[in-house]
């Protein structure tokens, strides 16, 4: 008789031969036996508790009352007593869901519910993180897609690159103070969202190791350097501070100055308007723009599209360039990024500026002014406040544009001037005419990659 | 309920509400005064009980955050990167500080007698009131934080930051000098908003996936087995589900009960120790942008105003309503055995 209240430990694994006959307790009241894995225990769910070796206990998840747990002990506990048993450190199937308790009468819809699928996830192995982000993506993907993402509750981000709405909206009204126009606003957004979007596409057929910490991962050829993608994303008109990644990068601090960076036409499986989306999608059009043209992976210098009546310029800045070109390998990079930055569009340029000043240009251009009244033109324009906060671009401009002059590029005012047309005429132009385009192309691959 | 209004839901809508969203919105701890800070670069005071405008300060960006001094005065985070106090009476304003990037949140602590706010600029910084209006007299410390600040709450003397990358952080005020308890969200996406409990055991983490993680401070295996997570607004469409983010939690501060809204435009009660729904609030027209119960825990202010998760699209107005809380929509209800009759 005194066997009789010892528990049969057979059957509370699930399996005892004996059956009736069995000398020992078949019962399947857990409190009668301390139960170590506490399923079904009077407290909240013990059991990640003593299998989790290497994580503290993820989650509590939602226990029910306790009669309900006696209730559901004698269907479930057996099964989920024999998997625990089995191999506690599996990652722990937990077929036990509220849903299926009896009496879930004082829950509301399924509001309150166990997350059966992932409570326990381990990085064990590559597949079952893989289906942990599949079933993660298929079921529950979330609204806002800017995000990060840790497959592993408490662990840390797959894939990194958070954006909160208001940083979003913050970023959208300063362009909006800026003058851009809503559509203009709209496409960046959009491209910070398709960036993200492949992301984690990418995240979900690579999972396991495939933390790249680079915000701006996209399908695109593999630009070489991305020391200026995998600085976290903080974006619009911040301090340089935060985005100065060093080595050559350019601190794309403000969208416009993006704006100055536009594809190249066809080559570019983006929209032609090219409005690269801040930091963030910034790397897509811009670097595809950078590799078609340049071939000047890290700076991703690109052009700006020209429309219909810039064609006589770009003709004209053609003819100077020949003229005045030295070979030098690797300089015109610079330069001619630094001619980016010196495009500024400020609200003090407005639109309807370009129609007027578009004359003007052409003159400055055939005119070569003086460099050293250029020089000052340009810093003029360099102003900090022009700039908007980014010293350290500023003076990088600075040095290349002279250094430019030295080497006896076009006059830099005048070029800047040039530039400042265009890509005012780029942020206003709808279309782009194959044609320009494939005359800056050519322009460009011929006067900055020779030898 | 209220039957000022024909409004079948929400309450009552104050009038003269922000021109743009709304992007945080308090009760004061002495009165039924309420602050709301908007994206039309206002910070507004309305007295509920006559639903009138008390008083309205502009600013030169978004006003991100705001919180309550006193009755007299609240503080404001703005998104020109600047920390200001207000006082409601004369309209005077104070400059506290300044970040080196948008402010996101601000809290004052009685505690600690410091206004702690949190910026994109990664830092945490705790500003003594006394000093405003003269320079960098007001800071008190800087601290750096692993990522944007996105939430801050207070309880006691323990401070929750909540950072993008799924960070965080919980100080001790009396020893700022490093974190009490570094963590990672147990949930798997953006942090949208952390809130302490008024028993100051544990705090709740809103995510943008539709979940709630409910957590405790002590870090004994004991406390640590009580955390869970819940689902919480989704719809349920042609087989899966809709994930819509929870941007606002706010504890009743009697029952402990909270309550949370989503960009589903529902504000949903729970029962954190019973782990039940309480009750569910009809449909806002829009994104709840924030909730704030009175001091009472007798009115709740509902923000319905658009966050932008999805972008620059037309939207429903912006408002704020008022509605009177009953008992049996916030009251915990324990799991009594039922009682026969006698």
């Amino acid at each position: 008789m005194n066997r009789k209240k010892e528990l049969c430990r057979n059957f509370q694994r699930g399996s005892c031969r004996y059956g009736s006959r069995c000398k020992f307790l078949h019962t399947t009241q857990q409190e009668a036996k301390p139960n170590p894995y506490g399923f079904g225990n009077q407290s909240t769910i013990h059991f990640p508790n003593t299998t989790q070796q290497q994580k503290p206990n993820p989650y509590g998840f939602g226990v029910q009352n306790k009669p309900q747990l006696h209730n559901n002990s004698p269907q479930k506990g057996s099964s989920n007593f024999v998997a625990k048993y089995q191999t506690p450190a599996k990652p722990f199937e937990n077929k036990w869901t509220r849903s299926s308790s009896p009496g879930a009468t004082n829950v509301t819809a399924t509001q309150v519910q166990a997350q059966s699928q992932a409570s326990d996830h381990k990085c064990t192995d590559p597949e079952s993180c893989k289906k942990q982000i599949i079933e993660d993506f298929k079921k529950e993907a979330p609204l806002w897609k800017l995000s990060c993402y840790g497959h592993r509750k408490y662990g840390p981000c797959d894939i990194i690159g958070d954006i909160s709405y208001e940083e979003l909206r913050s970023a959208a009204y300063d362009d909006a103070r800026q003058g851009l126009s809503v559509q203009s606003i709209v496409e960046r957004e959009r491209k910070l969202y398709l960036s993200k979007l492949n992301e984690f596409d990418n995240l979900l057929k690579k999972p396991y190791g495939s933390q790249s910490p680079s915000f701006h991962q996209m399908n695109s050829p593999p630009i070489s350097s991305s020391p200026q993608m995998s600085q976290s994303p903080v974006f619009m008109n911040n301090a340089s501070s935060v985005n100065v990644q060093g080595n050559n990068v350019p601190s794309f601090s403000s969208f416009s100055q993006l704006k100055a960076a536009s594809n190249l036409g066809s080559e570019n499986r983006s929209e032609p308007q090219g409005f690269p989306s801040g930091n963030f999608g910034q790397p897509s059009p811009f670097q595809k723009a950078s590799q078609s043209s340049f071939g000047l992976g890290k700076f991703g210098n690109s052009v700006v599209v020209a429309a219909n009546n810039i064609l006589d310029l770009l003709k004209k800045v053609e003819k100077e360039l020949r003229k005045q070109i030295q070979p030098a390998g690797n300089f015109p990079n610079p330069s001619v990024s630094s001619f980016n930055f010196a495009i500024r569009p400020t609200g003090s340029l407005s639109p309807q500026n370009f129609d007027g000043t578009n004359s003007q240009q052409l003159n400055s251009v055939s005119r070569a002014a003086t460099p050293s009244s250029d020089d000052e033109f340009l810093k003029d324009r360099l102003q900090p406040e022009y700039v908007d906060n980014i010293p350290t671009a500023v003076e990088r401009k600075i040095c290349l544009t002279s250094r430019a002059q030295q080497m006896h590029y076009l006059p830099s005012a005048a070029f800047s001037k040039m530039w400042e047309g265009v890509h005012f005429f780029q942020l206003n132009a709808i279309s782009i005419r194959h044609q320009e385009c494939n005359l800056w192309n050519s322009l460009l691959h011929q006067t900055l990659l020779r030898p | 309920m209220s039957t000022a209004t024909t409004t079948p839901t929400g309450g009552r809508e104050l009038s003269q509400p922000p021109s743009d969203g709304i992007s945080n919105l308090r009760f004061s701890n002495h009165s039924d005064l309420l602050l709301v800070s908007s994206w039309d670069k206002t910070l507004r005071l309305y007295d509920v009980g006559e639903n009138v405008l008390k008083a309205e300060f502009l600013h030169a960006g978004p006003v991100l955050d705001c919180c309550f001094h006193d009755d007299s005065s609240g503080f404001s985070a703005s998104a020109d990167h600047t920390v200001r106090r207000y006082a409601f009476g004369s309209g005077k304003e104070d400059f506290l500080g300044r970040h080196d990037a948008p402010v996101r949140c601000v809290e004052y602590s009685y505690a600690a007698g410091q206004v702690i706010t949190g910026s994109w600029d990664k830092t945490l910084k705790c500003w003594d009131p006394r000093g405003a209006n003269s320079s960098d007299r007001a800071l008190v410390g800087t601290y750096l934080q692993p990522e944007r600040v996105y939430s801050l709450s207070l309880v006691g003397y323990r401070l929750v930051v909540a950072t993008a990358g799924r960070h965080v952080n919980v100080y001790d005020l009396r020893n700022m000098s490093q974190p009490e308890q570094r963590r990672e969200s147990s949930l798997k996406y953006q942090t949208r908003s952390v809130r302490c409990y008024p028993n100051g055991t544990g705090f709740a983490l809103s995510s943008i996936e539709g979940r709630v993680a409910m957590e405790f401070f002590d870090l004994s295996e004991a406390a640590q087995a009580k955390k869970y997570a819940f689902k919480c607004h989704r719809k349920s469409e042609a087989g899966r589900d809709i994930v819509y983010p929870v941007n606002a939690m706010a504890f009743h501060p009697i029952y402990g009960t909270f309550a949370t809204g989503g960009c589903d435009g529902y504000v949903n009660v729970w029962d954190g120790n019973n782990k039940k729904r309480l009750y569910q609030y009809s449909k806002y027209p829009t994104s709840i942008a924030a909730l704030s119960f009175s001091r009472d825990g007798l009115l709740l202010a509902v923000a319905s105003s658009y966050t932008y998760e999805e972008g620059e699209i037309l939207h429903e107005p912006d408002a704020i309503f008022v509605r009177n809380i009953n008992e049996v929509e916030v009251k915990p209800k324990p799991k009594a055995l039922p009682v026969p009759p006698p």
